[in-house]
């Protein structure tokens, strides 16, 4: 028997009215794996992530973790179901306290064991995040707020975790960290699915990097593969 | 002077009410970015149920008025939801139909005429402090008031529950995706409205005596009013809002003289406008309207 | 579209309403004021079409242009022997004027129009729920200076003694001078640049548009055209309260609009004509009727209750109305178009 990967996307659909954002698509992820999607914009590697999320709805296809489908689900169940997003531009709470978003981020955990562990490693993460607890979270720099709502799906203990341009407006040594933090993150064994603008650096850190174009999969590369400019080119823009 | 007082003091007893008509009002627009026209319906009903228990014991009286305020409300919460995709101009007629529906169904069963409440009447008795009169009802609007104002501020603040109701309104998408239960939050942002709702109609019951169909819709109209003028976006505006309304009906009331004590709407309204116009902000700094003013 | 596509935009309503005028003459002689009643409450809500369609922004103080047109046309046209017995208080001017039926509904208008201008002036900068608030407001200091000022208005009493001229024929040619107006102007560019602004207000205002300036525009023709249906209502039973021009009348007609569809001239009409048909069945059904075999006699007082919660079922329902806010389109005029190749 076959193991199933841990994250299946098959045939996936989703429109917006009239616009068609993701055509058919279809991959996999196995447990532990880094995937990286990359692609120019439009091409709906944001609307993937949501739609795996639960925060768009798919007009086709299916979407699994661990064999149950999460199609027509909510998105507050999905994320009890072991799954946590870092959505695009952060989209930390700014006004609560950061101790507050992390306990926002505390509900879409399946069990209270382990917590205190848990809670020590995001802390030995990002340290930010324990030192300033009552700080209000808007306060903090660009970074810093994505360190905050990287932490903020980490205490949920999911066991895929989906991450949305975070090096967005961000100073490469601050992403550089980031990664860093990224590389531990992947050590402990979580799943992940991260959609990026840098290209160059998603490939160089994932185990595998798929390219979209036009809301379906233009290229597929795996993190050995050098870097072809000419064959990026006909990806990102077509032959 | 002492009528200046007077007034003061009679403006922060109704201030107050106005007050936690405008949290109930905000608690479901901050989760539901709903203005739900038809709360002064679950005021209403928390008035006639005191009404038909007219007998019964202070204790039950009050148990049922806020049962059935609650459930209303509730009620309304299921019968709403489709409308959490629609449009606001769709939003705000749905609920001005259920309120008129409501309203209606008030004047068939009861008639357009008031009947008197007989809700612990005795408030109404006055003391004196120097040359102003009290009466008791005004220091227990202003004592359970703030008692309210406050138990939902800690709520708001101190509790889980609280935590993704504040969640929900400042983000709904991304409070959901962290977990938030959409249903479960909207639902008690209704339940507890209810109860405010049925406060609300106590505090009334006791110097407005008379039930009649549009007492809740009375109330809700200004308090609105005041929800909108001081920043719907936002619980602590919004509140400060209904106390301004409240506060400034009873003062304006008391400076106009007398023959142009019926003008008292026009002159209420027309601050409203001039507020609207001059100072905007604190009106939906995000949330349904892109853009509230060219 | 081709022009006699388009052209059926105009007069598919427009066919409608003469049908239903033409039924409304065979029927008896109180039923034939419902009739009436129901042309003359569709004018208002095409009128409230005219702004709230094209512009998106929800005015819930219409009704004050409707209330000014009809105390204006019923004090002008009240006899001026019989004024001074139904307002002693009026201005001199106001007493000793007597007008003819045309002329008081060209004032009505002309005053509708003008009120709307001072009112639009200040309010046309805000959208959304301050405009709603602020539009309410209106009909509250409109309601409250009429019900209380009697130098101009007829206070808390009731204006009678108006002539009753507002039969089927003024009735119908009033509501398709409305729709005419209503489609020609919706077919200028004024109100493509301001639906444009209701669909994406920065891209129109980048382009050039000034949003005020035609909401403003909009508000005015509204409020005229309002006006102009007050005074047909005032003409219609000969009598008038501030109590029929105020909150029951303003949410009929909102509810009217919105249940017909948002931004269609044929959901305003579609809207109005179907809910104040129905509420004069429900009317009638209060009296005790026979539907279908079987007798019909509701408690009074049910109507309300049931049109209020018909309306909240068809917006739960179709949020987008009847019409889905699509303008009327004849089937023949399919084939028309791809005749022509379109």
């Amino acid at each position: 028997m076959t193991s199933e990967a841990l994250l299946q996307v098959v045939d996936l659909d989703v429109r917006y009215g009239p616009v068609q954002a993701v055509r058919g698509l279809s991959f996999e992820l196995d447990a532990g794996e880094v995937v990286g999607l990359i692609g120019p914009n439009g091409a709906g590697k944001s609307t993937t992530l949501l739609a795996i999320m639960g925060a768009v709805p798919t007009h086709g296809g299916d979407i699994r973790l661990a064999g149950t489908s999460l199609v027509g689900l909510a998105p507050e169940s999905i994320s009890r179901l072991g799954i946590a997003l870092v959505p695009e531009g952060r989209r930390i709470f700014a006004e609560f306290t950061i101790e507050e978003n992390l306990r926002l981020g505390l509900l879409g955990r399946r069990t209270a064991e382990g917590l205190e562990d848990d809670l020590a490693w995001v802390y030995s993460l990002f340290p930010i995040v324990d030192e300033q607890r009552k700080r209000a979270a808007g306060q903090l720099s660009g970074g810093q707020q994505q360190q905050l709502a990287i932490a903020r799906a980490l205490v949920a203990r999911p066991q895929v975790l989906l991450l949305d341009e975070p090096s967005l407006g961000l100073a490469p040594t601050v992403v550089d960290a980031l990664f860093d933090a990224l590389g531990e993150i992947r050590r402990r064994g979580v799943t992940i699915l991260i959609v990026e603008q840098r290209a160059q650096l998603t490939v160089e850190f994932a185990d595998r990097s798929i390219v979209m174009r036009s809301g379906g999969i233009a290229l597929t590369l795996s993190g050995d593969d050098p870097l072809d400019p000419a064959e990026m080119t006909a990806a990102y823009f077509g032959s | 002077m002492t009528e200046f007082v007077q007034s003061l003091v009679d403006g922060v007893a109704l201030g107050s009410i106005y007050a936690l008509a405008a949290l109930g009002i905000g608690l479901v627009f901050g989760v539901m970015r709903l203005v739900n026209f038809a709360y002064g319906e679950v005021i209403t009903a928390a008035a006639y149920t005191l009404l038909l228990t007219k007998d019964a014991p202070i204790g039950l009286r009050i148990a049922l008025a806020l049962a059935v305020a609650v459930a209303l409300s509730m009620a309304m919460e299921f019968v709403f939801r489709p409308l959490r995709v629609a449009t606001p101009a769709t939003m705000l007629v749905t609920t001005f139909a259920v309120s008129f529906m409501l309203q209606n169904i008030a004047i068939l069963r009861f008639g357009t005429r008031g009947e008197s409440i007989n809700f612990l009447a005795g408030l109404n008795r006055a003391f004196e402090i120097g040359s102003i009169r009290v009466r008791w009802i005004t220091v227990v609007s202003i004592g359970v008031g703030t008692a309210l104002l406050a138990g939902v501020g800690y709520l708001l603040d101190r509790t889980d529950i609280g935590l993704q109701m504040r969640a929900a309104a400042a983000d709904f998408r991304t409070a959901r995706i962290l977990g938030v239960r959409a249903t479960r939050v909207i639902v008690f942002a209704f339940a507890l409205s209810g109860l405010l709702a049925a406060a609300i109609a106590m505090m009334l019951a006791v110097q407005r005596p008379l039930a009649t169909p549009s007492f809740g819709f009375l109330v809700v109209i200004p308090a609105l009013v005041g929800v909108v003028v001081g920043g719907l976006d936002r619980l602590l505006p919004a509140t400060i809002g209904g106390f301004v309304v409240g506060f400034a009906t009873v003062l304006i009331g008391n400076l106009l003289p007398s023959e142009s004590r019926v003008f008292l709407n026009s002159a209420l309204f027309g601050l409203v406008i001039v507020v609207l116009l001059v100072k905007p902000n604190g009106l939906f700094i995000r949330g349904a309207a892109s853009v509230d003013r060219l | 579209m081709n022009r006699l596509v388009r052209s059926w935009e105009l007069l598919g309503p427009g066919a409608v309403i003469v049908l239903f005028a033409l039924v409304g003459t065979t029927t008896s002689d109180s039923v034939q004021l419902q009739f009436r009643s129901i042309l003359v409450t569709a004018s208002i809500v095409v009128a409230l079409h005219v702004f709230v369609g094209n512009s998106g922004v929800i005015s819930f103080g219409h009704i004050s242009f409707v209330a000014i047109g009809a105390f204006g046309a019923g004090v002008a046209t009240t006899p001026v022997d019989v004024k001074p017995f139904a307002f002693p208080e009026l201005f001199p001017f106001l007493r000793d004027l007597e007008l003819s039926n045309v002329e008081s509904l060209l004032v009505a208008a002309v005053l509708g129009g003008v009120y709307a201008l001072i009112v639009g002036v200040p309010l046309m900068r805000l959208s959304g729920l301050s405009a709603g608030i602020a539009t309410f407001a209106v009909i509250i200091i409109t309601n409250n200076v009429f019900r209380n000022w009697e130098r101009i208005g007829p206070g808390a009493k009731t204006l009678t003694q108006i002539p009753e001229t507002t039969d089927f024929a003024q009735a119908t040619v009033g509501l398709l001078i409305v729709t005419v107006v209503a489609y020609g102007y919706q077919r200028t560019r004024y109100a493509r640049m301001l639906r444009a602004a209701r669909e994406d207000p920065p891209a129109a205002q980048s382009s050039g548009v000034n949003i005020y300036r035609q909401r403003l525009l909009a508000f005015t023709l509204s409020g005229c055209l309002a006006g102009f249906a007050g005074g047909l209502l005032v003409h219609l039973a000969g009598t008038i309260t501030t109590e029929q021009v105020f909150l029951d009348l303003t949410f009929i007609t909102l509810a009217m609009l919105v249940v017909g569809g948002i931004g269609s001239l044929w959901g305003a009409v579609l809207g109005a004509l179907f809910i104040a048909g129905l509420n004069s069945y429900l009317t009638e059904a209060e009296r005790g009727i026979r539907l279908l075999g079987l007798d019909v006699d509701l408690p009074s007082g049910t109507r309300l209750i049931v049109l209020g919660a018909i309306m909240a079922l068809v917006l739960l329902l179709r949020p987008s109305g009847l019409t889905g806010g699509r303008e009327f389109t004849w089937p023949f005029a399919r084939r028309a178009r791809m005749a022509v190749g379109n």
